[in-house]
């Protein structure tokens, strides 16, 4: 895969010790970073942390001229993590956060604490417009999307349930998950659009 | 927003090999090595960075909403356990009926050329055990063949099914005759007291009495049950549930024949009744020789075959119209409770 010209220009630029250069490298990755570091497991308040050491080891290997530039930026750094992600978790004294805590960051995410961790719990406009998505689909689709996805079957127990072949619920499985998310965007986009203009007719 | 453009749609970014697994990532249905490639590729791209954002919390919506269990409806759950749902599968959900009819088939076409050389077998069983192998291989091919473009016809919401396997049919009996016709003698090898047909004209005779009951029997029924799967999972269960009940208002949809099950099975009872006394006659008038014994048997195994078929193809026929039935009056019995 081409590395972009601006990739390499960032990390030239970050080895020559230009301090823009690195502010703009951790403008870029670090929110992706905390993120990533959550969705595998990390405790949320040491996200911050872990995600800091991430970058710090990434300045350093640019530093030292350990990334050549011979691969892009995000399969690099998603090694650093990898990694960092791995030490933290052999830690004795950590634990993976529980299950229902949430990475998912939204404006319709309610987030409140539960049994020390912090969870996003969808608003009712969130799981109202869901409802409405999942309704739309093909009855098979739904039916299929909501076995698998809210009920926690797996494909196999489904085909197996249905005496259907696995692979036409993998099939069908994956073009209900497709569906959703077409559908969920672009209900996404005319609610910002209604949003954008309530707030210009409210000027 | 059709289907298929529900399917093909992606976020724009310049990675679309690794950005169409976006769906699967936010549902966690990736495996590791592929989950790991995904999030160095959102650490590069903010076009999928932010669409797995907005998604992911949707998906987190879906997973926690517990309501959405209790919101099936007869007409989902019938969609994915009525024969509807088979439509797609190979053969509309029928592949053991389809195998078994084209089996019983082209057994009972493959016997044909044995039978009219039997009287002489002496004679004409080197090419009669040559050929009758391959006859059968091209017969049941051949009828396989009739199904499929029947069944792929019905799939993609052309009417033009049952023209194609019913073409298909005639086609290969026809290159069937034409093909065997050069190894039949043209005198009449079958010793009977009453004027007999010569090989090749009772050859013809034969594949002429079989066409029509192979067309009866196993592609008009065929072709009425996925066209009606069709029917049912286009929602139109009450249309489906009069044709079935014989409603006077009821039409079979464009491009089918309704042929109820208890028509069919008249009809298989007169020619199976008709077939006795044709048999008989034939039986009376042979001439006795060295192979009448193989001839009156291999005559009364194509008969028993005949029979198989047809009791096959009904069989399978009323139980799929019973399916088609159960689905139809489950929905339309759940929406008149509901209004």
């Amino acid at each position: 895969m081409a590395v972009p010209d601006e990739d390499r220009a960032l990390s030239s630029a970050i080895k020559a010790g230009d301090s823009a250069a690195c502010e703009t490298f951790d403008a870029r990755y670090r929110q992706k970073i905390e993120w990533l570091v959550r969705r595998r497991g990390v405790r949320t308040e040491d996200c911050a942390d872990i995600a800091q050491e991430i970058l710090a080891a990434a300045f350093n290997q640019i530093q030292r001229g350990v990334f050549r530039g011979d691969s892009r930026v995000g399969t690099w750094l998603e090694a650093i993590v990898h990694g960092k992600v791995v030490d933290y978790l052999r830690s004795p004294a950590k634990r993976p956060i529980p299950s229902e805590a949430s990475c998912w960051d939204h404006p319709d995410m309610d987030v409140a604490a539960a049994g020390g961790a912090l969870i996003n719990r969808p608003k009712s406009d969130l799981v109202l417009t869901v409802r409405e998505l999942v309704q739309t689909l093909p009855p098979r689709h739904r039916m299929i999307l909501i076995l698998s996805k809210v009920g926690g079957y797996t494909t196999v127990e489904i085909a197996r349930r249905l005496g259907w072949p696995k692979g036409t619920v993998g099939r069908i499985l994956a073009e209900a998950q497709q569906m959703f998310r077409v559908m969920f965007a672009a209900s996404e986009e005319s609610s910002s659009t209604l949003r954008q203009s309530r707030c210009e007719g409210n000027e | 927003m059709s289907d298929r453009k529900l399917l093909t749609s992606t976020t724009g970014c310049s990675s679309p090999e690794i950005s169409s697994q976006l769906s699967a990532y936010c549902f966690e249905d990736v495996p590791d090595s592929e989950r790991r490639l995904f999030e160095a590729h959102l650490l590069d791209c903010d076009l999928c960075w932010s669409e797995v954002h907005r998604l992911g919390a949707g998906v987190q919506a879906l997973r926690a909403d517990k309501e959405l269990l209790r919101t099936a409806s007869v007409t989902d759950v019938s969609s994915v356990l009525g024969i509807s749902a088979k439509l797609d599968w190979l053969m509309g959900g029928h592949l053991p009926h389809v195998l078994l009819a084209s089996a019983l088939y082209a057994l009972s076409c493959s016997l044909m050329l044995p039978i009219e050389v039997a009287y002489a077998f002496d004679r004409f069983a080197p090419v009669a055990m040559k050929l009758t192998p391959i006859v059968f291989l091209w017969v049941f091919l051949t009828s396989a063949l009739a199904f499929t473009l029947d069944w792929k016809n019905v799939l993609s919401g052309h009417g033009r099914g049952l023209v194609a396997s019913t073409t298909t049919f005639l086609v290969s009996s026809a290159i069937l005759y034409v093909g065997v016709w050069k190894f039949l003698p043209s005198f009449p090898v079958t010793q009977l007291r009453i004027q007999a047909y010569t090989a090749q004209a009772a050859y013809l005779k034969d594949i002429l009495y079989f066409l029509p009951l192979a067309i009866a029997f196993m592609v008009v029924p065929f072709h009425l049950v996925v066209m009606l799967q069709r029917e049912l999972q286009a929602g139109r269960h009450r249309l489906t549930l009069a044709l079935i009940s014989g409603e006077r208002w009821a039409v079979s949809p464009a491009g089918t024949f309704y042929l109820s099950a208890r028509t069919l099975w008249i009809f298989f009872v007169v020619a199976v009744l008709a077939s006795i006394p044709m048999l008989a006659h034939l039986l009376d008038n042979l001439v006795p020789g060295p192979f009448m014994n193989l001839f009156v048997h291999l005559l009364q195994i194509r008969w028993a075959l005949s029979v198989a078929l047809g009791l096959e193809c009904l069989g399978w026929y009323s139980r799929a119209l019973n399916e088609v039935k159960r689905e139809s009056v489950a929905v339309e019995m759940s929406s008149a409770r509901l209004s």
